[in-house]
């Protein structure tokens, strides 16, 4: 009966996520836990990967726009950490440079009153980008980097703002460590670059993945617009003290992203989904059809599972990846500058080594930590 | 003692190595490293300069070019004799420098077989069959990343350090890890045998010993394993020796050995430059084209005072060339054989015959691809072992003798070159008496190889040093197999004074005097008759050179026919001003060094006496009571210097002004890198970033105006690699690689990882400064706007 249910709601409302009559879950104020912490650690406790995925579902139903997405709508990296170092003023967002709406004019199909997503990033944290390539995917996009973006919540941007941290001159003069409030969100968005093409635009959708509208800009500081598919979604928040770490990625990327060997292999992701996660998966993947080509890789609190990444966003390290981890070595030093996580074991022999376990207090000496939030590092100087 | 003790494991397959060949070029001088520039002076023949580089350097290096339309010291260098055109970028423009054993498809390497600890072959173990390679050190993976190579001169053929991180043999259930202590050096690399077709038939030895804490076992029910592991608490084991040889190395084998795109470098050069192209405009399309060749190993015991990385003991080198049997139609009629090493133990006379018999391309095998180039050794007849008293050979009695059977290609491949010999009491005896072992070939008068009273290795051979920088090196030293103690050892340095090519050495200088480089056919239109003048002190020995078609990996031909003409002499004063010239002037400083020495070279016709005064030092050194030396020198100059050692027993020990490259393979050389200063530089750099600092854009301005220019376009333009993982030419991309970059780039990682940037370990010192002051003082914290000091440089977290 379930099954019968969500099939129809399915062919009725393609396209648009919707709470499932069988699934009791509250999205109204998710991103405040209902105001009622105690019951969203109960529901961790219970099972993370239904928590998880609950979340997700609550970040992909209908904003209050009717045209994007809730988490399209939170704040963008780029709307915080101002390039000027100055403050980003409210959390509104701000609406994308008018190049890239007279551009998006004439792009069919194209809404300037939905988001445009501007995915400024093509590095992952050892400083790898992630190619496209795969016999589906057009000579155009060949060998170019999967794109990222970064977003906030309002929490967690408040946070920020009041501790005058969105730029390096605030981080610089920290006296202790940052301690951002349980209801802090983040998430950060691989995307396949699509561009104009329609033809890959629709089999892409057919492969299960969620199109939105995109720019970058360009070293010219030029703007490319175009269509963009959500191949991964990190989503992470401060239920607990070491933050939530979960991440989503499209069962269909090996398709389309390949490894930096030589010749290039197609990408697949070695640390999940876990075995939690695989049930959860395919529950809430009938129960949502428009997100029914994504899935759970997994859950990770307080490094557990030790290792924990996702395909499009820690590709070539993964078996080096602990979410917690490595964000709990978020910190900034005056005179050395951000925490270098690249860590060189003993004179050099062992070559380069990501943390999979906390690192001990004495390696912060002289560092204020920045509660695993490593967007900061986005930060600009505000210059004389 | 050695490998050429019992027990042993052995290994047979295939390696490849992947050179990035921008830097390389062994035709084309484009590369100054000495002083780690472009060569501009070069390259303005072809119109490029440094204003236009950018646009015109990358095209003009993958396009083929005619060493006609080169300037003229580049087409008479003797290294070119005979040499056509050649793409500057050369076979493999994007090569990492990796290397590695081969397993694809048909193609594997793995253990073949080994022997028990008092001998008699193992052919049935858990152990067989399995893969065995050599990785290097993990990058943020638990996926192995390859081993790396680097020419200490990036022209010079010569000298190959082998970095690694652990030697992997088995599976997780039964093997080894065993981890490195020491690199490696190629040993014994003899470009005679290239007269038979170039490199394919050039065979060099490697090897490396694990000390016993640095070995993981998984001895599962592998004997193999076992009977090592078992005799590593035998008294005077210290650990695990490796050796292994490499031979039979081949271009343009992609497809076959691999899945690259396949191309022949050498006969559809626009093809390559459409591929190298197509790579440059988008990386996923970077491809890699190794060179492929055999190698064979064994893994055995290291003893006290053995050398950890080259074979000691006895060591036999050739005396007299033996003949080449017609019937292979080989152009060389007679050939010398290679390095023996030699042990007598458990009655048996043990040699090691991995680098000793030369070898031709053989047919192609049943059952195998045909592509795959086979090995086939040649049939030089039966050898009589012996001993030599003064010049004479004289037999063992009872006689003791191998034939070809015993070093014909599959009986090689089975024991990894090795060969044991059965010997009696009364055997034992002669051999292991005061007089030389020998080889002769059944038939000749002369011993064919004769013991090599001295052997010396540097351990800490292919070094790279910065000037001003001190360094302290230790060579081990045997006579006849046993450690030599109390021994004199006259040290001196020498140079190669060619910018490209493999060429001979020539010693050091305090001053600047002048010689015939070479004599000139050019004009006459014979240039291939180009050889190197090896001009020698007044009061030493005259030492003959052979002009060749190409050198060193492009050796293909000796010449024989002598030149009409006797050619017209030039100068090295006047050629060291050409862009193909290289400074005599000695690179390293011999600390507590004897006086200085003024000898002068043989009169020759043009030069007044006075230029032909030589000054040079060098250092006497003595052994302590394990033959072991120690001589401490500080780089004064950037260059390429070679000590060269000469035992000195009895004070009559002779320093050569200069030596052919072709007969040094049994010298006992060690080569070093002398990386330039610029100190400058630290300075020029703080100066800049305090002119900009207040700049909205003063990342990059900082950029644009030094950091790129000084420093990372010459790696942009010779390792093209790079492009895939952090093009050298975009800030933003090396940005989001900055902690990895602080870590590769540092001094440790260049002595001991294979990840280092650069992997061929081109950064001076001053380069490095100002790349960790710009790292870690500005990009880690966003460009503060804030002034820098000199002294900065002294808190940097250097790791």
């Amino acid at each position: 009966m379930r099954r019968a249910i969500s099939l129809t709601v399915l062919s009725t409302l393609a396209g648009l996520a919707q709470a499932d009559n069988t699934n009791p879950f509250d999205c109204s104020n998710f991103l405040t836990f209902n105001g009622n912490q105690a019951q969203a650690l109960a529901q961790l406790n219970a099972s993370k990967e239904t928590l998880s995925w609950n979340w997700f579902n609550c970040l992909n139903q209908p904003a209050a726009n009717g045209l994007d997405r809730v988490w399209e709508t939170l704040k963008p990296s780029d709307q915080v950490y101002l390039a000027n170092g100055a403050n980003p003023g409210a959390y509104t967002l701000a609406p994308p440079p008018q190049a890239v709406t007279q551009a998006a004019a004439g792009i069919p199909g194209m809404n300037t009153q939905r988001a445009f997503h501007n995915l400024n990033a093509i590095l992952q944290v050892d400083g790898l980008p992630l190619e496209m390539d795969g016999k589906t995917v057009p000579a155009a996009q060949r060998g170019k980097p999967v794109r990222f973006q970064l977003l906030m919540s309002e929490s967690t941007f408040d946070y920020i703002v009041q501790k005058g941290v969105y730029n390096t001159n605030g981080q610089s003069a920290l006296t202790a460590n940052l301690d951002f409030p349980a209801t802090s969100w983040e998430a950060k968005a691989g995307w396949l670059w699509i561009g104009t093409d329609t033809t890959y635009q629709k089999q892409l959708e057919d492969d299960g993945y969620y199109i939105a509208q995109a720019y970058y800009q360009n070293d010219d500081g030029s703007y490319t617009v175009g269509y963009a598919a959500l191949s991964a979604l990190h989503v992470i928040n401060k239920l607990v003290p070491q933050w939530v770490w979960t991440t989503f990625e499209n069962v269909n990327n090996s398709k389309y992203t390949v490894t930096n060997a030589i010749p290039p292999k197609p990408m697949t992701n070695s640390t999940g989904p876990t075995a939690e996660a695989v049930p959860v998966n395919a529950q809430f993947q009938q129960w949502y059809g428009n997100l029914s080509r994504y899935e759970l890789i997994g859950t990770q609190i307080d490094s557990n599972p030790k290792l924990l990444a996702n395909s499009q966003l820690e590709s070539a390290f993964q078996s080096q990846s602990s979410c917690s981890a490595c964000h709990g070595t978020a910190a900034y030093s005056k005179d050395d500058g951000y925490f270098n996580f690249t860590l060189s074991g003993q004179d050099g022999k062992d070559g380069i080594v990501y943390p999979t376990a906390p690192l001990p207090e004495t390696a912060f000496k002289g560092y204020n930590k920045l509660d695993y939030v490593w967007s900061l590092k986005r930060a600009q100087w505000q210059r004389p | 003692m050695s490998v050429l003790n019992f027990p042993r494991i052995y290994f047979k397959g295939h390696m490849f190595w992947s050179p990035p060949t921008g830097n390389n070029n062994d035709v084309l001088p484009l590369y100054d490293a000495v002083n780690m520039k472009m060569n501009w002076d070069f390259l303005s023949q072809y119109q490029i300069t440094p204003e236009n580089a950018a646009e015109k350097l990358i095209p003009w290096m993958i396009q083929y070019q005619q060493l006609s339309s080169a300037p003229k010291a580049v087409i008479q260098a003797p290294p070119n004799a005979g040499g056509d055109g050649i793409v500057p970028a050369e076979w493999n423009f994007f090569g990492d420098n990796a290397c590695g054993t081969v397993s694809y498809k048909d193609t594997v390497s793995t253990i073949i077989g080994g022997e028990g600890p008092g001998g008699g072959y193992i052919d049935n173990d858990p152990l067989i069959n399995q893969p065995y390679n050599l990785y290097g050190n993990p990058f943020g993976s638990d996926t192995p990343t390859p081993a790396r190579f680097v020419d200490v001169s990036p022209w010079q053929n010569t000298f190959t350090a082998l970095y690694f991180d652990r030697l992997e043999l088995g599976n997780a259930a039964c093997g080894l890890t065993a981890t490195r202590q020491y690199r490696m050096l190629d040993r014994f690399l003899n470009f005679n045998w290239a007269a038979f077709k170039g490199l394919l038939t050039v065979t060099a030895t490697w090897q490396t010993c694990f000390p016993k804490a640095n070995l993981q076992w998984r001895l599962g029910d592998s004997v193999l394993l076992k009977n090592l592991h078992d005799q590593l608490d035998q008294p005077g084991v210290q650990g695990l020796m490796f050796r292994f040889c490499s031979y039979l190395t081949a271009y343009d084998y992609n497809g076959v050995f691999n899945d690259q795109p396949p191309v022949s470098a050498s006969k559809d050069p626009a093809k390559l430059q459409r591929m190298y192209q197509a790579a440059l405009d988008n990386p996923i399309d970077i491809f890699f084209n190794p060179a492929y060749g055999c190698t064979s190993g064994v893994l055995g015991l290291w003893h006290d005072g053995e050398y950890p990385t080259a074979p000691d003991g006895q060591r036999l080198v050739a005396k007299t060339a033996v003949a080449v049997p017609s019937s292979y139609n080989q152009k060389p009629k007679a050939v010398e054989l290679g390095v023996i090493s030699a042990l007598v133990h458990d009655n048996l006379l043990s040699l090691d015959l991995m680098n000793s018999f030369p070898f031709i391309q053989g047919p192609a095998k049943p059952g195998i691809d045909p592509l795959i180039p086979q090995p086939l050794k040649l049939n030089l007849g039966a050898f009589d072992i012996g001993t030599t008293q003064g010049d004479t050979f004289v037999p063992l009695v009872p006689p003791l003798s191998f034939d070809y059977t015993k070093y014909q290609q599959d009986a090689f491949d089975h024991q990894s070159g090795l060969l044991d010999l059965p010997l009696t009491p009364a055997q034992v005896t002669q051999l292991t008496g005061d007089n030389p072992l020998a080889l002769r070939k059944q038939g000749d008068q002369l011993p064919t190889s004769v013991q090599q009273p001295w052997t010396a290795e540097v351990i800490e051979s292919g070094s790279f040093l910065d000037v001003g920088q001190t360094k302290e090196l230790k060579i081990m030293v045997q006579k006849n197999g046993k450690p030599a103690a109390n021994l004199d050892l006259l040290v001196a340095q020498y140079n190669n004074l060619y910018l490209l090519g493999t060429s001979s050495y020539y010693l050091g200088t305090r001053n600047n005097p002048n010689f015939v480089l070479f004599y000139d056919h050019t004009d006459d239109g014979s240039q291939e008759q180009n050889k190197e003048n090896l001009p020698q002190f007044t009061d030493s020995a005259e030492v003959t050179t052979q002009a060749t078609e190409g050198a060193g990996r492009r050796l293909v031909a000796f010449v024989t026919e002598e030149p009409d003409t006797p050619g017209t002499p030039v100068f090295y004063q006047d050629y060291r001003k050409t862009c193909v010239g290289v400074n005599v002037g000695a690179c390293l400083r011999f600390e507590n060094r004897e006086p200085s020495a003024i000898r002068y070279l043989k009169p020759e016709a043009g030069l007044k006496p006075d230029s032909q005064l030589v000054e040079y030092d060098y250092k006497r050194i003595t052994t302590d009571a394990n033959g072991i030396a120690t001589v401490t020198v500080t780089g004064v100059n950037p260059g390429f210097p070679t000590l060269r050692f000469y035992p000195d027993e009895d004070g009559t020990a002779d320093i050569l002004f200069s030596f052919d490259y072709l007969s040094a393979y049994v010298d006992f050389l060690a080569p070093i890198r002398v990386l330039p200063s610029e100190d400058d530089l630290k300075q020029r750099f703080v100066d800049k970033w305090n002119e900009v600092y207040q700049q909205q854009d003063a990342a990059q301005v900082i950029w644009d105006s030094f950091i790129y220019p000084e420093i990372f376009q010459i790696y942009y333009y010779l390792y093209p690699i790079m492009n895939k993982y952090m093009p050298l030419n975009n800030l933003k991309r090396i940005e989001g690689a900055i902690g990895q970059l602080i870590r590769l780039i540092s001094k440790p990682y260049q002595e001991e990882s294979t990840l280092a940037m650069p992997i061929t370990r081109d950064m001076p010192q001053g380069r490095r400064s100002v790349l960790e002051l710009w790292a870690q003082k500005l990009v880690q914290r966003n460009y503060p706007p804030v002034k820098l000091s000199m002294a900065d440089y002294d808190t940097l977290n250097v790791n």
